[in-house]
């Protein structure tokens, strides 16, 4: 059981990676969201957040591991260039892995790491897609139609699931790390 | 500890390095991936298929409730149609027969029209969750005969065209991610006059949210409300492809071309199946009727 942990966590991830495909093309034409909003769904980066929360110790890095990983598949799976959110992913859960050694986990932590994460990835590759000429929008437009949405979107998600995957992550960090008899 | 973080620094930049190439060398245009790049797509592409049922279901849901409020008044409108219909699809069979003839008397052969192809079905797998790129993949690959560069449509008209192949999924250009590098030639279907006006779309424009359309000539003829359509000349995409409808009509910067933005037919934001147009001309053997 205790192997089949890390096993389970990236099955976890692999679908959060698909889901983020095929939820981004039923947001687009939802009747309730403006048409020029862009709303991105940072699923993989919440849980990944969530995973050096909860169940990361002091000496694991597996909430960064999968970053990076799946950060790359997603590279590949929806952008014609690869590096950038294998980059933009791994440099936020570094971070937030190191702010994660003088925070205690709790809700309000929670949420600021998770909106403090997001807000540094969505605005990350705002500007190295925007350095090699993906997009040519400027500040103001990203601001008022991508980066706000987005940031809403994902904070409202990562409290409503809050409970759920506390529990489970706490629940297989025990299973993981503490029953070492 | 200061040779410590030495090494620290060492590694960091050596990562940086190798994803600044990794970044370098995937910008390119390419069509061909690599064999990673095509398992992952494909395994990938395979699941979602799956994990799309569901989600599918409650969006189709919720959409025929909406659809059933309207269904009396469609119904009713849809009855005035059937009556025309009937009628367009006797003279279509009248039509198709004659051109069957015609063909056998000058003796060419399917493939030698700019209109004939072959239509491969496909679904939506997913969309980038990066709405700065207009992609999406669709179920079906270079196993099934889809190769890069063919047009995608849906019922209303055009909306890409095929920009990778993985053996069993394909990643899908929308039009309205088109720049300078993927130009579509196309005609301006002007009514009462034989001959239509030729041009080519050669962008899309994010604030209009419109495609560019440039005349090949200064052309007086161009108006708001004429249809756009595939010219079949590039030698890429058939003939007569439905593109969309001009919206406004203005000058370029100097003056010398109209330049029109158009509307695509099609919606680009709902999207769920599609036909992926094979065409039949062989267009690279040869090379006479090219020029």
């Amino acid at each position: 059981m205790k192997a089949f942990i890390p096993f389970l966590l990236s099955i976890i991830c692999i679908v959060l990676v698909m889901l983020e495909g095929s939820v981004a093309n039923i947001l687009i034409h939802l009747p309730f969201i403006p048409d020029d909003w862009q709303v991105t769904s940072h699923f993989l980066l919440l849980f990944t957040l969530y995973i050096t929360i909860f169940f990361d110790q002091r000496n694991t890095y597996y909430g960064f591991a999968f970053a990076v990983l799946f950060g790359l598949i997603i590279d590949i799976l929806y952008t014609p260039v690869i590096g950038i959110y294998l980059f933009v992913y791994g440099v936020v859960l570094y971070v937030a892995r190191n702010l994660m050694k003088w925070l205690h986990a709790n809700f309000f932590v929670t949420v600021l790491i998770v909106a403090i994460g997001v807000i540094i990835a969505d605005i990350a590759t705002y500007f190295l897609y925007g350095m090699i000429q993906f997009h040519h929008m400027n500040w103001n437009t990203y601001f008022v139609e991508r980066l706000v949405p987005t940031f809403i979107w994902n904070i409202l998600l990562s409290i409503v699931f809050y409970p759920f995957i506390k529990k489970n992550l706490r629940k297989w960090e025990r299973i993981k790390f503490l029953n070492k008899d | 500890m200061f040779s410590f973080k030495k090494k620290y620094l060492f590694i960091f930049l050596l990562v940086l390095m190798v994803l600044v190439g990794l970044i370098g060398f995937t910008m390119r245009e390419r069509s061909n991936l690599t064999i990673v790049e095509d398992f992952i797509h494909d395994s990938f592409g395979s699941v979602q298929q799956i994990i799309n049922k569901p989600i599918e279901f409650t969006t189709d849901f919720f959409s025929n409730i909406k659809d059933i409020k309207n269904v009396y008044k469609e119904n009713e409108q849809l009855k005035s149609r059937l009556e025309e219909i009937r009628q367009l699809e006797y003279e279509n069979q009248e039509l198709e027969k004659e051109m069957i003839e015609l063909k056998e008397i000058v003796n060419k052969s399917d493939s030698d029209f700019l209109q004939s192809f072959e239509s491969i079905h496909a679904s939506v797998v997913s969309r980038s969750k990066d709405n700065w790129f207009k992609q999406i993949t669709i179920n079906k690959g270079s196993e099934d005969g889809i190769e890069p560069n063919m047009a995608v449509i849906t019922g209303k008209g055009m909306i890409g065209k095929v920009q990778s192949t993985s053996p069993f999924t394909s990643t899908v250009l929308l039009l309205n991610g088109f720049d300078r590098y993927n130009r579509i030639s196309v005609n301006v279907d002007v009514k009462e006059e034989s001959e239509d006006l030729s041009g080519f779309i050669v962008g899309y424009d994010e604030e209009k949210d419109l495609l560019l359309l440039e005349l090949n000539e200064n052309n007086d003829k161009l108006q708001e409300g004429q249809f756009v359509f595939s010219s079949g000349l590039g030698g890429v995409f058939p003939k007569g492809l439905q593109i969309g409808e001009v919206q406004q009509v203005t000058e370029d910067r100097y003056a010398l071309t109209k330049v029109a933005y158009v509307k695509p037919t099609a919606n680009l934001d709902v999207i769920h199946h599609v036909i992926v147009i094979d065409r039949n001309m062989i267009s690279d053997n040869g090379g006479d009727d090219e020029l």
